[in-house]
């Protein structure tokens, strides 16, 4: 077995075109919005296990990394997350035991994806396949890297372009917020992290109308491109533009799990060690109980009832979307249009924060509580001045649009899975929330 | 032996590739085998497989392994050990690592010197493997890494072959990139071994440099002219206090005790506010450095090593400089068969191979009475940071292998690093490299901005 060395990992963009998740069938968006899941994971996961934020970052690189050499088909997002950011606490000199990292994603799971919240058993046999998994998958990383992990991240750039550049100090919080949310991206692959450090530089002078110097440009200054530059505005500006990513389940050897629920139609024999496919076998699917058929044998073309189903769901999406726009989006959105062919499809961080505070907050428990002050400091950093709510309203109706037109060639399938998941998952989310409340009263 | 053992047992598939000879050491990690490879490209080339063994809560690939192999995957140069490929074991879930084998290490021709031949290393061998000590150090530390564990069981020396007498620096499991460290070095706990543990270390310093290194060098080169360790304290392994003043004392008694006006940092150092009347009750009138080398004070050895030896880490000479000092210019000059000396009047010292245990299968249990463990050069840290082990100081029996090898010119098949430069690095044997001139061409990123050897430039932090 001999591992290419890999000096630098850098892709075209005709490479992440034909990812290896496109080859198994999966289409841009599914693949975008499982990375800026993947990543939401590793980002919230790394919060409740109180690293430091320089394991997350190192922890979404290496997850990126992967899937470009991996498919999401046969390496389930949520165990490379897992895998990943257990990895990087190790290489970030802040490790962390498979044990916390099981629990941790345990119980993110049961909370995204209304699964009941039970205590996890440490000694059930559901518990040492998921350490045996954790650790299969963090080899498989490993090997797929050539054990070469080094990540530089375009934050230790940011404050001396900042400094030399002389701007005011409110760019730099903007700055790093913006790197932070790059991470999402796969920018760390098509770009070295000055590139990002510069764009996202530029993004936040463009958002605070503070004006750079062009002549001589002052990225020639930081081995940046202009064109890379703008690339990374893009980017992260259609990021923004994206709904909340939600769990897709993809694999083509069934859906994986951390938490029990799935595992009483799994069958008892223990799963093959096979290195390409180590999702184990599993019937049972991520759809919530009285879904009618399962999201996979949906008819692409369908009946016209089902067509206006899907239409009617798709204006209930874009409401809840509207009444949850409380952040504000990057000025540049205004002056460039979007050009989806080269942007990646990415969600948005920030809405996705502001609506699991909400959920949060409804069950009161001191941790959300604690939760809920990290989430409120990052809020206060991003608040804006008044002025941009007038560009709030503006960025809204521009957003309508491009919901408007990105929702449109999304196939039926995964429309309809995606509405019927949301509205199930809401149900259940009340009724779930109220037993935790009993449980919680117990205790 | 081996293949008999071999084939009772079904092996992994990478393994098959090898034939397995016996094990040759063992540490906190796990063991080292000595293996051969099959394929016709490289057939009968000896290798070293290095086992971590996974930690018994089951957490997964150990972040020592990671980090050595992140580091040798990225290093390439003729002083440092070359790992030709990584294997995973799927069943249990082990990593092995497979190394150019190095027949010989410091520690073992030392203590050939000591209790076999009597007499000490001549001065050509002496030299060489330091100048090659300093010159792969120097490429480490040009790279921004600290290797943290020098001693002479981590110094290996090939045998007969191509790289006849050529030293390799081994053992990366406490090395650590140091250039825009995360968090500071001194958070990972007690590093290197206490014989050659620089006093800044054992003073409690929150932030050092690759001078720690440089101390270890120094400690060794005296241990190359004396044949025994230079500073051998006791550690005490209570607590995880970084003082120990046991081998303060030892260091005291031969260098004298430090003074801010020699070492102006010296007063920021946690112990030696803390610990300042266990340090000072002591009275050292009649340290000598010279006297305990036998060395005169005016030769360039003794100067050489005595900057090595500076108290003061900024003051410390650095491998940069010290590949120029005037010792490695006079005769006899230094050769890349360190081994051989080219002098016709000197003695030529045939070298034992490592023993080899045969008798212990794959997986470390003992088809036999097994002799008694030795440990390979690589055989040094273990799973937790800041783990280590004391240097040997018991003799252990000496079990010499008389199996003759053929050395075979043959291509690198299974080199996972880069070639560039490998051509350029080759030098006949016994005639002197060239100094000042870089081996290798660096591997490692652009953004290092340091191409090269930098002679004079390097300037080290603090």
């Amino acid at each position: 077995m001999i591992y290419t060395a890999i000096d630098t990992f850098y892709l075209t963009d005709e490479q992440l075109a034909n990812s290896p998740s496109r080859k198994d069938g999966i289409d841009e968006a599914t693949e975008t919005t499982l990375r800026i899941y993947g990543c939401d994971l590793i980002q919230e996961s790394g919060i409740l296990l109180r690293l430091p934020q320089a394991v997350m970052a190192t922890g979404q690189v290496l997850f990126h990394r992967f899937y470009c050499k991996k498919s999401f088909a046969r390496f389930n997002v949520k165990k490379v997350a897992a895998s990943c950011v257990w990895l990087a606490s190790k290489l970030e000199e802040n490790p962390r035991k498979a044990r916390q990292v099981i629990i941790v994603f345990h119980r993110m799971e049961c909370r995204r994806e209304s699964f009941p919240m039970e205590h996890l058993d440490l000694y059930s046999k559901k518990y040492v396949d998921l350490k045996m998994e954790l650790s299969r998958t963090e080899r498989h990383i490993l090997k797929e890297m050539g054990f070469i992990c080094h990540v530089e991240h375009p934050h230790k750039f940011i404050s001396n372009y900042l400094a030399t550049l002389e701007t005011p100090p409110e760019l730099r919080q903007e700055a790093w917020n913006l790197a932070n949310d790059s991470l999402r991206t796969t920018l760390c692959v098509r770009f070295k992290s000055e590139v990002v450090a510069c764009g996202v530089v530029y993004a936040a002078a463009r958002r605070f109308q503070v004006p750079l110097p062009e002549n001589p440009p002052w990225w020639k200054a930081f081995d940046g491109e202009k064109s890379g530059i703008d690339e990374v505005g893009r980017v992260l500006a259609h990021l923004y533009s994206l709904p909340k990513a939600q769990y897709i389940p993809v694999c083509k050897d069934g859906d994986f799990t951390f938490s029990n629920k799935s595992s009483e139609t799994k069958s008892q024999s223990t799963p093959k060690d096979v290195p390409q496919n180590s999702s184990p076998a599993d019937t049972d699917n991520s759809v919530p109980k009285g879904a009618q058929g399962e999201a996979n044998t949906e008819s692409n073309g369908g009946k016209g009832a089902m067509v206006n189903v899907a239409i009617d769901k798709l204006k209930d999406s874009k409401r809840s979307d509207d009444e949850s726009k409380g952040m504000s989006t990057e000025g540049e959105a205004r002056d460039e249009p979007i050009l989806k062919s080269k942007a990646d499809h990415i969600g948005e961080t920030r809405r996705n924060r502001d609506r699991d505070r909400d959920r949060e907050r409804d069950r009161g428990r001191e941790r959300d509580r604690d939760r809920d002050r990290d989430r409120t400091k990052s809020r206060d950093r991003d608040r804006g001045r008044d002025s941009d709510k007038e560009r709030e309203r503006e960025e809204a109706e521009r957003d309508k649009l491009k919901d408007r037109g990105h929702r449109s060639r999304e196939r039926a399938k995964d429309s309809g899975h995606s509405e019927k998941s949301k509205r199930h998952s809401s149900h259940d989310r009340v009724s779930y929330s109220s037993r935790e409340k009993d449980r919680h009263r117990h205790h | 032996m081996g293949d008999d053992s071999g084939s009772n047992r079904s092996k992994p598939e990478w393994l098959q590739q090898y034939d397995l000879i016996g094990k040759i050491g063992e540490g906190t990690y796990g063991l080292v085998f000595l293996a051969r490879i099959k394929s016709s490209t490289n057939r009968g080339k000896s290798i070293a497989i290095k086992k971590f063994k996974q930690s018994k809560d089951g957490d997964g690939v150990s972040p020592t392994a990671i980090r050595e192999i992140m580091l040798l995957r990225e290093i390439t140069h003729e002083n440092v050990v070359k790992l030709v490929n990584v294997h995973i074991n799927h069943m249990d879930m082990s990593l092995y690592l497979a190394f150019d084998y190095a027949e010989h290490d410091l520690f073992e021709i030392i203590r050939h010197h000591r209790d076999k031949v009597n007499q000490s290393i001549n001065q050509y061998t002496v030299k060489s493997l330091l100048w090659q000590l300093l010159n792969g150090l120097n490429y480490l530390h040009s790279n921004w890494i600290i290797h943290r564990d020098l001693k002479p069981s981590n110094i290996l020396v090939m045998g007969e072959g191509e790289e006849h007498g050529v030293v390799k620096i081994a053992d990366f499991g406490l090395a650590r990139i140091y250039q825009a460290p995360l968090k500071p070095l001194s958070e990972n706990g007690v590093v290197v071994t206490i014989w050659y543990r620089a006093p800044e270390l054992l003073l409690g310093a929150k932030h050092y440099t690759s001078a720690v290194d440089m101390w270890a060098v120094g400690c060794i080169f005296a241990e190359l002219l004396t044949l025994k360790p230079l500073f051998q304290g006791a550690e005490v392994k209570a607590t995880p206090n970084p003082f120990q003043l046991d081998q303060l004392d030892k260091i005291f008694k031969v260098l004298g005790h430090p003074t801010l006006e020699k070492w102006p940092s010296l007063a920021n150092l946690p112990h030696w506010q803390q610990d300042s009347q266990h340090i000072q009750g002591h009275k050292y009138d009649n340290a000598s450095l010279c006297s305990v080398l036998q060395l005169s004070p005016k030769s360039p050895a003794y100067d050489l090593l005595s900057k090595m030896l500076e108290y003061d880490p900024r003051k410390r000479i650095t491998a940069a400089q010290a590949l120029e000092h005037e010792y490695f210019k006079i005769e006899p000059l230094p050769g890349r068969n360190a081994l051989v000396p080219c002098q016709p009047g000197d003695t030529f010292v045939n070298y034992p191979t490592r023993p080899v245990d045969t008798t212990t299968d794959f997986e470390g249990t003992a088809n036999m009475q097994p002799s008694q463990p030795v440990s390979s050069g690589a055989a040094v840290s273990g799973n937790m940071p800041g783990g280590h082990v004391s240097n040997r100081s018991v003799p252990r029996p000496m079990n010499v292998g008389g199996m003759q090898r053929i050395p075979h010119q043959a291509m690198q098949g299974y080199n996972l690093s880069s070639q560039a430069g490998m051509g350029a690095g080759m030098n006949p044997g016994g005639i002197p490299m060239q100094r000042g001139v870089p081996q290798q061409q660096l591997r490692r990123k652009d953004q290092m901005g340091m191409p090269g050897y930098p002679p004079q430039q390097k300037s080290r932090r603090i």
